[in-house]
């Protein structure tokens, strides 16, 4: 059975504008078969500025949505009603889930959290109406400068189901968050121009003999190392080519020079 | 007792934070007298990376004191082997969501818990590894004196070795474990925790016993639907 980040991968409609992110959104979504799916820079860090327009407002994908309010930018599955809503009341301040998020690197399981506080309980009721599912899991993202964001896997299911969906899918879905939000840094070039990743070497051979077609067990006897060492090295390389997985890390690092083949 | 503490919640159990931060001070300047190590006016090791927000796994003993622990980083962040050891990973700068740094392994001298010194070094890992797969991590690389191999290796858990280097307080290692269900249950049998509630989660698990749950009437089930 392919693993859903390699069905993403074939998926995956290559966002070149604030748009097309509407549409990843929506196919992660879909790949994983949730609920909803949503991202949100709770801080872009000092000096950012976006590339898009307009400056504020939303903008729709084909089903998802994509929305800018002082400073947050967000994307995701949920209506665009509970986007602006959420934007509005600034629920970004109370919401428990960005407490969690803020407190820990650690993905968090919505059940952990404490929602019983009254304005918690009303921003509660108010993502129901707006139809948010009853499980959710939550992934902090945290890079240079500040920049912290979060990414959410909403669904309607019973614990038992939501346990045994969360086991099976937890490494995959640190892989897309992370993918996702260095997807928004490059779409909206919030740091200015991309910058080339630096790889070391080993990362370029490592990648390169995977890229001609080595097997992993070939390359890591030609290397001398362990298929672990191998795996660690690989995902390193995979990480900073913000690339989803190894194939697609060959292919940007082909496109951007970094290796020749 | 183990407990799972992000640093944010270190304030919630103040003898808990001061004793850890006192034994490491005690283990790492005095005892195996670091170099790199500094106290504070205090006599607590603090460092910079426990400002990162690091999530500590503390075995606690009977009066509510620290007995041992690790602190664990994402390498998607700072971690101690980007900073000072990528020479020992062939200049590559590990970085990835799915693998987390264990740093600052502090072990006691004496049982606590029921835990003996000699267990110990496998009970931590074992939370960690639960502690990991909860949030889908592969790996944990470590920077550590050679002499720790011998203790890895009493405990069943050997990492792969990715190098090693002389210093001037003896030789160092980075050492790589895959981390899977299998790995984290071997741990259970070899710390002997094996069936014993013995993780706490520090403080939902502690605080939030009966969580709050969204109302039954919105639960409509796709995944059953989808199956």
């Amino acid at each position: 059975m392919a693993s859903k980040v390699e069905k993403l991968f074939e998926a995956l409609p290559g966002p070149g504008s604030i748009e097309d992110l509407g549409l990843l959104i929506d196919t992660i979504r879909d790949v994983f078969g949730v609920l909803h799916v949503v991202y949100l820079a709770v801080s872009l860090g000092q000096s950012y500025s976006v590339a898009s327009s307009p400056g504020a407002g939303k903008l729709r994908g084909v089903d998802g949505s994509w929305w800018r309010h002082t400073g947050k930018l967000g994307a995701g599955t949920y209506s665009t009603e509970w986007g602006e809503r959420y934007a509005e009341a600034d629920y970004a301040r109370i919401d428990p889930v960005i407490e969690g998020a803020i407190r820990s690197f650690m993905p968090i399981d919505w059940k952990n959290l404490d929602w019983s506080t009254a304005a918690r309980k009303r921003f509660l009721r108010e993502a129901i109406e707006c139809g948010i599912g009853n499980q959710g899991y939550t992934i902090p993202i945290r890079g240079p400068n500040g920049q912290f964001a979060v990414f959410v896997i909403n669904e309607n299911c019973n614990d038992d189901q939501w346990a045994r969906f969360i086991e099976e899918h937890a490494s995959q879905l640190l892989v897309v968050a992370h993918f996702f939000h260095q997807k928004v840094i490059e779409v909206e070039r919030l740091f200015g121009p991309t910058v080339q990743p630096k790889l070391s070497s080993r990362e370029t051979d490592v990648l390169k003999l995977i890229a001609i077609g080595k097997s992993r067990a070939q390359v890591a006897h030609e290397l001398q190392i362990s298929e672990n060492t191998l795996r660690v090295y690989l995902d390193s390389a995979r990480h900073k080519l913000s690339a989803l997985n190894i194939t697609h890390a060959a292919t940007i690092a082909v496109t951007k020079g970094i290796i020749t083949l | 007792m183990i407990k799972i503490v992000h640093a944010a919640d270190l304030y919630r159990r103040p003898v808990l934070a001061a004793s850890m931060f006192r034994d490491r001070a005690l283990q790492f300047k005095d005892r195996l007298q670091w170099g790199a190590i500094e106290t504070d006016d205090m006599g607590l090791e603090f460092d910079q990376y426990d400002e990162l927000n690091p999530i500590y796994v503390i075995i606690e003993d009977e009066n509510g004191q620290h007995a041992c622990s690790a602190r664990l980083l994402p390498t998607t962040g700072r971690t101690m082997l980007r900073e000072h050891f990528s020479d020992l990973t062939g200049g590559v700068d590990i970085s990835s969501p799915l693998i987390w740094e264990v740093t600052r392994l502090c072990l006691a001298p004496k049982e606590a818990d029921g835990i003996s010194p000699r267990r110990a070094p496998a009970a931590l890992f074992w939370a960690g590894c639960d502690l990991a797969l909860r949030s889908g991590v592969e790996f944990f690389v470590a920077v550590y004196f050679s002499h720790m191999q011998r203790v890895w290796k009493m405990g069943g858990f050997a990492p792969e070795v990715l190098g090693t280097r002389d210093t001037p307080d003896g030789e160092i290692c980075c050492g790589l474990w895959e981390i899977t269900p299998a790995f984290r249950d071997m741990l259970a049998e070899r710390s002997g925790l094996a069936g014993r509630n013995a993780l706490q989660y520090f403080p939902s698990e502690a605080r939030f016993p009966a969580a709050p749950r969204f109302p039954a009437d919105v639960t409509v089930s796709r995944l059953a639907t989808a199956a």
